[in-house]
């Protein structure tokens, strides 16, 4: 089975403006005993919140990467108290969302995430929406140190055919995408895939963030994969 | 040339804004409706000039005086608002049907959907509502999405009522504007306009800016 694992992300017009960091994390790791990919987006009005997404992505990889079982019901609780922990407790200026996924090298796994953004799947050729519907508005988020209160979006999964996958996205993409065409643009994403390098694919998708055609968007944007490619 | 724009959206996300106004009989005197109006249309002038926004200003005008609410200005992203009729004042306080209409406004996905910007809706009034307005004002601050709502109030002159809008107002940062002339409506509405302009170009417009009222400024006539 080969998997690839690609990511991008880049620094929204607003940031840009304001000379301000990106406040969105990506993180990858692709061994040979499996695949990893998360992605999360610091809030906006805290001063620190890019550090608490890198934090996040990371804690999420060390949580994961030696298990080759996933438990992902679990996850988001256990990421939480290891990501308020590793700030001691002192989280506010740090707040962030974070989604993730893990398969093992049989493709078996788990994926997840809390607060805003989407994540998108293929199994066994079937696509769907692991993220719940929003009822409110656009913004309105839940974060990683609320995660013990409040329920979160998790599955166990297995890519077993070519073309299955998981992407992960923020909000500044998820927001702005139609929502009747997600299948149409997870099959883009992977279409593309097929014909890349890794590199290639993340140069691909920096471009593709930072022509981003939506009027006035501004926010940072992200995506991660894990793709079966045969 | 891009192979993603075609599942991207192609309208900025919306921030509306719903302006309650009051327009019962007791608002036309002292020069209030003529206040109102002109922090109305000031208002709308300000959001339409805005250059640096980073969400498309939508704004609904409901006045409620006579027997019932009326939508003045439909929900209309404020570039293309050419200009809104005058006000006036005369009748009853139905704020209950004003705010039937708000709520029916706001829980409408197909007018406001879920990517956009959480809406601010103001309520202005120099009196007690009187008609059936305490089932609507109980589901319009508890409803799924009016809740969520950020709510600013403003009470005119000492009739006004202080309790029901001091409910209504949600905004910890801005508690009920109360005022005793015409003047400060204007600069409520200043505030209004400020509060939003700075959502709308923040990288997340959501995020509670709070309500500065501007000091009096001494070239203000009506």
């Amino acid at each position: 089975m080969r998997f690839q694992v690609v990511g991008a992300s880049v620094k929204g017009p607003a940031h840009e403006q304001d000379c301000q960091p990106n406040q969105d994390a990506v993180g990858l790791a692709n061994n040979s005993k499996g695949c990893f990919a998360a992605v999360a987006d610091g809030l906006g009005s805290r001063k620190l919140s890019h550090l608490g997404s890198q934090r996040a992505v990371k804690i999420a990889h060390n949580i994961l990467k030696n298990r080759s079982i996933v438990d992902a019901s679990a996850m988001p609780a256990r990421l939480s108290r290891a990501w308020r922990h590793s700030f001691k407790n002192d989280f506010n200026d740090y707040e962030t969302t974070c989604l993730w996924a893990k398969v093992n090298a049989s493709g078996k796994g788990g994926v997840g995430q809390v607060g805003d953004g989407l994540v998108l799947l293929r199994q066994s050729g079937r696509f769907s929406v692991l993220t719940t519907q929003k009822d409110s508005f656009g913004n309105q988020t839940t974060t990683l140190s609320q995660t013990e209160s409040l329920t979160s979006d998790t599955a166990d999964i297995q890519l077993t055919l070519p073309g299955d996958g998981v992407l992960l996205m923020t909000d500044g993409i998820s927001d702005d995408l139609i929502p009747e065409q997600l299948e149409a643009f997870f099959d883009t994403i992977y279409n593309h895939q097929k014909r890349c390098s890794k590199r290639r694919m993340k140069r691909w998708l920096q471009a593709e963030l930072k022509n981003w055609s939506t009027p006035r968007h501004g926010d940072d944007k992200t995506i991660a994969s894990i793709l079966k490619m045969d | 040339m891009s192979q993603l724009k075609k599942f991207q959206v192609q309208e900025a996300r919306p921030l509306p804004v719903i302006i309650l106004a009051d327009t019962s009989g007791s608002m036309s005197v002292d020069g209030k409706i003529e206040a109102l109006n002109r922090g109305l249309r000031e208002m709308i002038s300000s959001f339409s000039t805005e250059s640096r926004v980073r969400a498309e200003i939508q704004v609904e005008v409901i006045a409620f005086g006579g027997n019932s609410a009326e939508v003045i200005l439909g929900l209309t992203s404020a570039h293309q608002i050419e200009g809104i009729g005058n006000l006036t004042a005369g009748g009853m306080t139905p704020l209950g049907s004003a705010l039937r209409i708000a709520n029916e406004l706001i829980e409408d996905k197909s007018r406001i959907p879920s990517r956009a910007y959480k809406p601010v809706v103001v309520l202005v009034s120099d009196g007690h509502p009187n008609d059936d307005w305490e089932g609507p004002f109980e589901s319009f601050v508890n409803g799924e999405r009016t809740a969520k709502a950020t709510r600013f109030a403003m009470a005119i002159g000492s009739d006004a009522d202080m309790d029901t809008l001091s409910r209504f107002a949600n905004d910890p940062e801005a508690p009920v504007f109360l005022t005793e002339n015409a003047r400060d409506i204007h600069r409520f509405f200043r505030a209004v306009t400020m509060s939003v302009s700075a959502r709308s170009q923040s990288v997340k417009p959501n995020q509670s800016t709070p309500l500065e009222i501007p000091a009096d400024d001494e070239d203000w006539e009506f």
